[in-house]
């Protein structure tokens, strides 16, 4: 059951009715709680264990490093006037060495079990690799089951654990909550990945019913869509035609390929979001956004803060800041000072912690070499540019460029766009040697090409056309968002003006969408 | 309140653009030239007159003709085969068309793909979908023979629609659509022979067969496929329906191709029996080879006009015989006649 399915709207449909019962406001948090469980064990029965145990370990730290927290903050209390600095400082280190075992030991369980399910095989692959060239020592692959929304869950989990850990949050007391903030249904299987102060009050709350959160909660679930049906699963079969076939396609084609596949991911991914946040909107609660039209960004720094907002946003809370705060990132910067010009000695840390950001971005993602390579270039790009942002700067001052300038504004939002493509050849190739088979196609085989095939082969003329109308609908909404909120700009129309919409964006759903076929159904992003 | 009503005075506006847009999408884009779109027309128009309906694959839809079948036996006959038709779209035609006309008989043309077919097309179902008229019919075979997945493709035509774009057929659809011959449900091709039969005059051109060599059998029904079969002859049985499961000929050529004829007839032969169900499987004919020779055939397994006509003569004349109690033993062989050298 997908969140796309008519499955899961009349599911929903259930629990949204069962919700709303008037004697239930009080246990609507059990509703959601029940609702989720049953979403989960729809997805199968075996993966239970595992959300149960990073349910279990992320409360039980939580609680007790609430504890600890308590305990520092009644220690202090009593003491005050009474204790030296000293005696403080001690204290608290001891309180900090405890929380950070707590800490410890819940990011070992939790991560554990990550790597235990998601890239065990990809450990054993590496290593028979090795042993086999100098032995027939071979280890067996696991036969695991990814269990559903892992990824997504174990970085929330982790999260809730190290706000508590600093004291941002208190720690939540009846496990069944946490339960629900570990596996909150709309969310589960894609993110956006919460923050528990944010998402916590919210699935815990009483919610009346609300016309404004129905209507706005339909509206996003349409426009998800759309872009699902329409965009993504009409781009599919033929962006998945020039990567599996990629050796009877010119580099050329190639390339509108990588373009093809960054815009049916975007397409597809941000569908999701649309239709998770429209149906969480209904329930009275609002999840965090996950993109911000990261095509209209003008580096790659930008578009990562606009992409996968609450992904970007944990790699840099809880593992780019506290890595360059870190005592080998400030060894690294005191050995810096000696051998590099000041400038460059001060980017040291963040060099180095951004280094290990992305790979891990890209390892989180998917258990292949491609993935990998795919976080290091991105981190490379942006390591570069940052070291070079001065020299940028004298050119740009010697060209006269201003930055301000629309032209300048264009061409770098048009360049970081086809730099995004191109690098998504590592996630939308099927294999590591492919993706660098196709690189290397790109570099070497690239002849602009006039014929339909070219451009876009094995696509349907009739099928191009539904994805034109669908991207330059998608590109307009886009620009307007980019000026004000589009709900904004829609309360201001007339009822007339706003039916007629949902009406033509229905029957063009219906009319240009993809349905009934393994194509359509399950999202890009749910198999991270 | 003041939600609810607004809510549902939103759902009736959108159900009613809904049904407005379908109705004329299928107006203008469901291809003029296609049987089906008449077949369904008629079945509309049939409606509380039917006592002996036709159902199966496409070998049924081109092998009974209820013209003639009207003509020999007196009844008022209507074919609801339809390609690759699934067993469990089977029953729920049969349940559909039951509930609204006085069924006495229903003649099953079994053919050996579906019966071994896991999952039918989306194609196949929505054949099946478009010939049920009651809601609950609808309803119950989107929740039982269909995935979620494929309910929007059956419950609105609009999403089937390949070429939006294509002018040429949009007119040629509306110029025919709002001819007189529409109105008064005329097909435009020659090859429809009314009431859900359809007869080309195509003449197989295939290789010949005498005798055939028994290969190894593999066959095997499908579990759900039997299920739904089961469920049929119990339905007939309990409605008190006269129920005939029958083979229809196809060319010796298609006969070697399943192998092993004979384990597909001692399958369905057993169901029959346990269910008391009638069997007669046409392939087993005595003069099969002779009278069913390829120009009978449009292709490998479907009968052309004539054969369609020759085997609906031939059907009448076997039922009318059992109906009246007279021996049909003879008209039926022990073993299928393109294996007998073999034996």
């Amino acid at each position: 059951m997908t969140i796309n399915s008519m499955s899961f709207l009349i599911f929903f449909l259930g629990i949204a009715i069962v919700y709303y019962l008037p004697f239930l406001k009080k246990y609507q948090w059990a509703v959601l709680l029940a609702a989720s469980y049953l979403f989960y064990f729809f997805t199968g029965t075996d993966n239970f264990i595992y959300i149960l145990v990073t349910t279990v370990t992320t409360h039980v730290s939580a609680r007790m490093l609430g504890k600890k927290n308590n305990q520092q903050a009644e220690w202090l209390k009593v003491q005050k006037g009474s204790r030296t600095k000293e005696e403080t400082a001690q204290y608290k280190a001891r309180i900090k060495s405890e929380k950070n075992r707590i800490v410890f030991f819940d990011i070992v369980v939790n991560i554990g079990l990550l790597i235990f399910v998601k890239y065990s095989n990809f450990f054993i692959f590496n290593i028979n690799r090795i042993l086999t060239v100098e032995s027939s020592v071979e280890l067996k692959a696991l036969n695991i089951l990814v269990p559903l929304g892992i990824s997504y869950y174990t970085l929330q989990s982790i999260g809730y654990v190290l706000d508590v850990s600093k004291g941002k949050t208190q720690p939540e007391g009846n496990v069944f909550k946490t339960a629900l903030f570990v596996s909150y249904f709309p969310q589960i299987t894609q993110g956006p990945i919460g923050r528990f102060d944010k998402l916590a009050p919210q699935l815990f709350g009483a919610h009346g019913f609300s016309w404004q959160n129905l209507s706005s909660g339909c509206q996003r679930i349409l426009w998800g869509f759309f872009k699902k049906t329409v965009i993504a699963d009409r781009m599919n079969p033929f962006v998945d035609e020039i990567f599996l076939n990629f050796d009877q396609h010119s580099g050329f084609t190639l390339f509108l390929g990588c373009v093809y596949f960054s815009i049916q991911a975007y397409a597809d991914f941000s569908a999701y979001m649309d239709i998770a946040a429209g149906y969480s909107q209904i329930l009275g609660i609002g999840l965090e956004e996950n993109f911000k039209r990261p095509f209209f960004s003008q580096s790659l720094a930008e578009y990562w803060r606009r992409w996968h907002i609450t992904l970007s946003s944990w790699f840099r809370d809880y593992l780019f800041y506290p890595l360059s705060l870190s005592a080998p990132a400030v060894k690294l910067s005191r050995i810096g000072r000696k051998y590099l010009p000041a400038r460059i000695a001060k980017l040291v840390p963040s060099v180095y912690a951004m280094f290990i950001v992305w790979f891990a971005t890209g390892f989180w993602h998917d258990a292949s070499w491609r993935y990998i390579l795919w976080g290091i270039a991105n981190g490379t790009i942006m390591i570069s540019s940052m070291c070079l942002s001065e020299q940028f700067k004298t050119w740009k001052q010697k060209l006269h460029i201003r930055e301000e300038n629309k032209f300048w504004q264009l061409f770098r939002r048009l360049r970081t766009f086809l730099l995004i493509s191109l690098l998504k050849v590592f996630p939308a190739a099927s294999s590591t040697g492919n993706s660098l088979r196709i690189l290397k196609r790109i570099v070497t085989d690239f002849r602009i090409e006039f014929s339909y095939q070219a451009w876009f082969p094995g696509l349907i003329k009739n099928y191009l056309a539904y994805i034109l109308f669908g991207l330059v609908l998608f590109l307009m909404v886009s620009i307007r968002q980019e000026k004000e909120h589009f709900r904004v700009h829609m309360e201001r129309k007339s009822f007339v003006y706003r039916w007629c919409l949902y009406l033509v964006l229905l029957c063009a759903i219906l009319s240009f969408g993809m349905f009934g076929t393994e194509l359509s159904g399950g999202f890009e992003y749910a198999q991270y | 309140m003041r939600n609810i009503k607004k809510i549902a005075g939103r759902l009736l506006l959108i159900s009613v653009v809904l049904v407005l847009f379908e109705i004329m999408v299928e107006f203008v884009y469901r291809p003029y030239n296609r049987y089906s779109l008449y077949a369904i027309r008629e079945l509309k128009e049939c409606q509380g007159e039917i006592d002996t309906l036709f159902l199966g694959t496409s070998t049924a839809y081109r092998g009974f003709s209820p013209d003639i079948f009207d003509k020999e036996l007196g009844t008022f006959s209507y074919n609801a085969a339809t390609a690759s038709q699934p067993i469990d779209g089977t029953l729920a035609l049969l349940k559909d068309q039951a509930a609204r006309n006085p069924i006495e008989r229903v003649i099953l043309g079994v053919s050996q793909r579906s019966l071994v077919k896991e999952e039918a097309y989306i194609e196949r179902k929505e054949e099946v979908y478009d010939r049920l008229l009651s809601f609950k019919e609808k309803v119950s075979y989107l929740i039982d023979g269909c995935t979620s997945e494929e309910w929007l493709n059956l419950i609105f035509y609009s999403t089937r629609i390949e070429k939006y774009l294509d002018a040429g057929q949009v007119k040629k659809n509306l110029a025919y659509k709002l001819s007189d011959a529409y109105k008064e449900n005329k097909a435009p091709m020659e090859t429809y022979g009314g009431r859900g039969f359809l007869a080309e005059d195509t003449i197989y051109q295939g290789k010949t067969y005498e005798t055939i060599t028994k290969g190894e059998s593999t066959w095997k029904a499908d579990e759900d496929n039997e299920k739904a079969l089961i469920e049929i002859m119990e339905y007939c049985r309990a409605n008190d329906i006269e129920l005939i499961l029958t083979f229809i000929p196809v060319t010796g050529a298609q006969i070697n191709s399943y192998k092993d004829v004979g384990a597909i007839h001692d399958y369905v032969q057993a169901l029959a029996d346990e269910y008391e169900a009638v069997f007669w499987d046409f392939n087993y004919y005595v003069r099969v080879k002779e009278e069913f020779s390829n120009s009978m055939f449009k292709d490998k397994k479907h009968l052309n006009e004539a054969g369609g006509m020759y085997f609906s003569r031939l059907f009448a004349e076997v039922y009318q015989k059992y109906q009246k109690g007279e021996a049909i033993e003879g008209y039926f062989s022990d073993i299928c006649p393109y294996y007998e050298n073999s034996y």
